[in-house]
């Protein structure tokens, strides 16, 4: 076809990419700023540090003893995905599939331990199971070491289990119930069901949960401080390097050899495991899950789930118990003595950890939508540098960000001899050094909102955009008036994450909390370090009830925000 | 005799000549390239086509060929890789979706679920600051038109599609675009409403005086509803006409067999009998030129119009149309008449289509409803209407490039 009207170069004018308009590349520009400063800078200290001639030296000591320190890590990392997946499935398994009263109870009490500072689990389980618990000598009469391994397991499979079991819940929700229907019409019984079909079905969304929790495991620092006893793990060896001398370059190497594991894993993770789905893709499932009612199947699911329960539940109790009685389980008069005392010590600390809660959770938020934003209606290639650049913030052990920052912002940050950012870190730092940990909080809160608003934004129809856009919307009014009143739950996600990571998180911002800067749970492990557990139970459980409050309010304004919202049809 | 001459000579011709109204939408040979790892992918290929102020226009061809991509780059929401798109003259590549003087009609509707009907269709006159009286005079105004302002508080999801989609039409409809753009619009309502949807929105796209830009695989949509109708496949423009002139004089054997039922009879021209004229009013009324040939066919020797351009020896096809090949008893019309055999019948109503093996191979064929069928197996014979025969060049297309 040869057009006469229309001049050759016109024709062959190569247009340039899609124009995307100001406001995309302004706020472009401020996630990449934000997240230079949250999850740039302080890595990037971290690996110069580690790599530097003393973090060398302390790298190979992390592997000493025929890599004591690394293989305990390991163990820990693979018992607490192993025993978590577990627990998490048959939690997942009895929600879904049994019919039984006091359901909804099991749901909450299974994700109790979310909202909990981390420690918390393992001050309960010593005083239940420890060498004078009262379970193990009270009940027993025995004397169990519970401090090391067994405990450490015990205790994060306790704190992590809700994440697996959120995740298999969730693929549960997603199948389409004709599947079973289809099993059953073939001819297999309900345990065949189970075995053949129930868990092949979800099994990627176990070995996805089972990496979580390994990479969760190998991280976590607050319990293996309360619980580990001699087994050292790599998390407190960072901790003993800086606290104990304040080695911090050897910290820094340290902290790269677990740093590379917790990395690996995450994003085999994120990339391959949670790609293997087998979720029904074509149409909506339609009917519904019919009640599993085979002895077989039920009598050790229901077991394993009661067994489960009454733990968590013994735990709490004993938490809520424990602040309320002198000595639990030695001297247990009824006194006011351990809440006065916390009333008095965490005057500051409450305030401030609220205030702190309030300005982070928000920017988490919004930096979590901008991202989404990015990621999925704009970037479509770069968005994935962007995204997987801000899952960093869980992908990177507490500790070691922690730390990261700790290097980072102490002293100011320079750029070519010129000042660009006085210290933010520290007592001496501009505002006692509660700018560095809202940082640490905006970057462990993004995240879970990040993939919220990303998976949210994925489910929206674009041409509800287009349709605001055709009839004259800006990229900006468009958000606001469509995209975000359609996305609310996922908001509700990002703000609750925000808040909770903010309130209960120890291991990020334990090497940046200041005498000026009192942070609820810093001091809570103050306590449990020093032996006042009373003190501990009675801080811990005010950590919980403050955190439901808060939830609860920021949920009430949401819903107020968004009363008009209607679910997307 | 092809479709780009058709289309791009009357471009030149009528750019040339100046005589467009303002609202004058020209897509100057506009491509749209994905990139893919098996190489780029041309969705829409060298594009050209004038569109004049307050036609109906439909973009018609088979699923992929790149009507709503097009669609797409004339709402902005795409850019074209190749050309120019421009709006009384003036290149609009740079305007951005939402400055651009044109709504859009999505084929989902994606009506805005967190409002009210009410709410979805000032949602553009809020944007525009309208006050708020106005606005609703407005708002009211377009739902009466649309006879659903008995719905006005209700969400979207409380809405029978029908209704979903009439308060999409509204909601562009208020803010009096230039040109309203439609992908697909239709295709989510069962049959009756969707014959219905037709007319009202032809009926309000000339009251209002709007340009539309239409997108539909359905062709009988498209010959209903267009004054001009834009034939697509594989990224390029086939032909470009009326809907009578795409019907019956299609430039290709592509054009032919999309649109109705056709028989294509091998054949070879014998003599040009009239080289058909090029005049420009034809052009103008998009009216493909014909020429008449001796053609020699299965059928026999006969006199056939078709594309200009031919030269005694060609080798053609000629379209028989289902219902000029009329099968049966009562078949008396002004044509050929063939023997055949009838190998499968369907009643329809209106119209008894038959299969015929015939001495040009297995033809489908029609008769009037009000015959009685007659049974596989019978002999009986048929007339092919020499009048309506059209020749177009021997391989689909071939010809044209
Ligand atoms: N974003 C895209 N990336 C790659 N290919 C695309 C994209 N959008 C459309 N295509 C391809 O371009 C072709 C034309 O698509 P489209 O314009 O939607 O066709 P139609 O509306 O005529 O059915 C199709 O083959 C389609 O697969
Ligand atoms: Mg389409």
């Amino acid at each position: 076809m040869t057009p006469v009207s229309v001049p050759a170069k016109s024709r062959h004018k190569r247009s340039r990419r899609p124009r995307e308009s100001a406001s995309v590349w302004v706020i472009l520009a401020c996630v990449l700023a934000v997240l230079v400063l949250i999850l740039g800078i302080p890595v990037i200290r971290l690996l110069t540090a580690a790599l530097g001639a003393t973090g060398r030296a302390a790298m190979a000591g992390a592997f000493a003893n025929h890599g004591e320190t690394f293989v305990h890590s390991i163990v820990l990392g693979l018992l607490v995905g192993v025993c978590g997946t577990i627990l998490g499935f048959v939690c997942a398994y009895v929600q879904t599939f049994v019919k039984m009263p006091g359901k909804k109870v099991v749901h909450w009490l299974t994700l109790l331990p979310t909202i909990s500072p981390p420690f918390a689990a393992a001050t309960a389980i010593i005083t239940l199971f420890g060498k004078r618990g009262m379970v193990t000598n009270g009940l027993f009469g025995m004397e169990v070491n519970i401090y090391g391994l067994p405990g450490l397991v015990m205790v994060l499979t306790m704190t992590f289990t809700p994440v697996a079991y959120l995740n298999i819940k969730g693929m549960f929700e997603n199948l389409d119930p004709a599947t079973f229907e289809a099993a059953s019409s073939l001819g297999a019984s309900e345990f065949q069901t189970l075995v053949k079909v129930t868990i092949p079905m979800v099994l990627p969304s176990m070995l996805s949960s089972f990496l979580v929790l390994f990479v969760e495991g190998i991280a976590d620092l607050a319990n293996p401080l309360v619980i580990g006893g001699d087994y050292r793990v790599l998390a407190s060896q960072i901790y003993f390097a800086v606290a104990g001398s304040g080695d911090v370059a050897g910290a820094a190497g340290v902290a790269l050899v677990l740093l590379v594991p917790a990395l690996t894993v995450f994003f085999i993770q994120k990339y391959w495991a949670n790609k293997k789905s087998v979720v029904t893709v074509t149409g909506k499932p339609t009917g519904s899950l019919k009640p599993v009612g085979s002895k077989a199947v039920l009598i050790p699911m229901l077991s394993f789930n009661f067994l489960w329960i009454l733990l968590v539940a013994m735990v709490y109790l004993t938490l809520l118990v424990g602040g309320f009685v002198k000595i639990l389980g030695v001297d247990n008069a009824f006194t006011w003595d351990h809440f006065t005392f916390v009333r008095s010590l965490g005057a500051d600390a409450i305030g401030t950890t609220l205030m702190l809660t309030l300005i982070a959770a928000p920017l988490a938020a919004l930096l979590a939508l901008a991202i989404g934003w990015l990621v999925v209606r704009h970037l479509p290639r770069f968005g994935r540098l962007l995204d997987l650049w801000g899952m960093l913030g869980v992908a990177i052990p507490g500790t070691v960000l922690g730390l990261g920052f700790a290097l980072a912002y102490s002293s100011s940050t320079v750029l070519f001899d010129y000042e660009i950012l006085p210290p933010l870190a520290g007592g001496l730092a501009v505002g006692g050094g509660a700018i560095a940990i809202i940082m640490v909080f905006v970057a462990r809160g993004d995240p879970t909102g990040q993939q919220a608003f990303i998976s949210a934004l994925q489910q929206i129809n674009p041409q509800v955009e287009e349709a605001a856009t055709s009839l004259g919307a800006s990229p900006l009014t468009v958000v606001r008036k469509v995209t975000l009143p359609l996305m609310s739950s996922a908001l509700v996600t990002a703000i609750t994450y925000g808040i909770t990571k903010s309130m209960t998180t120890i291991t990020a911002i334990i090497f940046i909390t200041t005498p000026e800067t009192k942070v609820m749970t810093s001091q809570i492990l103050d306590e449990v370090d020093a032996g006042r557990f009373g003190n501990a139970f009675a801080y811990s459980s005010l950590l919980i009830v403050l955190v439901l409050v808060v939830l609860g309010i920021a949920n009430a304004l949401l819903r107020q925000l968004n009363h008009s919202t209607r679910s997307i049809s | 005799m092809t479709s780009s001459i058709t289309n791009a000579q009357t471009d030149g011709s009528r750019l040339s000549e100046g005589e467009q109204r303002a609202g004058t939408l020209v897509l100057q040979g506009i491509s749209k390239v994905y990139a893919s790892k098996k190489g780029d992918f041309r969705a829409v290929d060298d594009t050209n086509l004038t569109i004049r102020p307050g036609i109906f226009v439909t973009l018609l061809g088979p699923s992929g060929c790149g009507k709503t991509t097009t669609l797409r780059m004339i709402a902005g929401f795409e850019r074209p890789t190749e050309g120019d798109i421009l709006l009384d003259g003036k290149s609009i590549l740079d305007i951005s979706a939402d400055k651009r003087p044109m709504s859009m009609v999505f084929q989902s509707y994606a009506l805005f679920p967190h409002l009210t009907v009410r709410g979805n269709v000032e949602f553009g006159l809020k944007l525009k600051r309208m006050g708020k009286q106005a606005r609703r005079t407005k708002v009211d105004g377009v739902l009466s038109m649309m006879g659903i302002e008995q719905y006005a508080e209700r969400y979207p999801d409380q809405l029978s599609g029908g209704q979903q989609q009439r308060v999409a039409l509204a909601r562009a409809l208020v803010m009096e675009p230039k040109i309203i753009l439609f992908d697909e619009p239709l295709s989510n309502l069962d049959a009756k409403l969707r014959v219905k949807m037709r007319s009202e929105i032809r009926d309000l796209q000339r009251r209002l005086g709007l340009t539309a830009i239409f997108v539909t695989h359905d062709q009988s949509e498209a010959l209903t509803m267009s004054d001009v109708i834009v034939v697509m496949s594989a990224g390029k423009v086939e032909q470009v006409g009326t809907p009578w002139g795409i019907y019956h004089r299609p430039v290709n054997k592509f054009v032919a067999s999309f649109l109705g039922t056709g028989n294509f009879i091998p054949g070879v021209v014998e003599e040009v009998l009239n080289q058909g004229q090029n005049d420009c009013k034809a052009a103008v009324q998009y009216l493909p030129p014909a020429a008449l040939y001796r053609l020699k066919t299965e059928l026999g020797t006969m006199e056939v119009s078709g594309v200009p351009g031919f030269v005694p020896g060609d080798r053609i096809e000629v379209v028989v149309r289902a219902e000029n090949l009329l099968v049966g008893p009562g078949s008396e019309g002004e044509g050929v008449k063939i023997p055949g055999t009838v190998v499968s019948s369907a009643f329809d109503g209106e119209v008894v289509h038959y299969q015929v093996r015939t001495q040009a191979g297995e033809l489908t064929g029609s008769a009037p409803g009000a015959d009685v069928p007659v049974p596989a197996g019978t002999d009986l014979s048929c007339v092919v209407e020499s009048r309506a025969l059209w020749a177009v060049p021997d391989q689909g297309g071939s010809q044209s490039k």
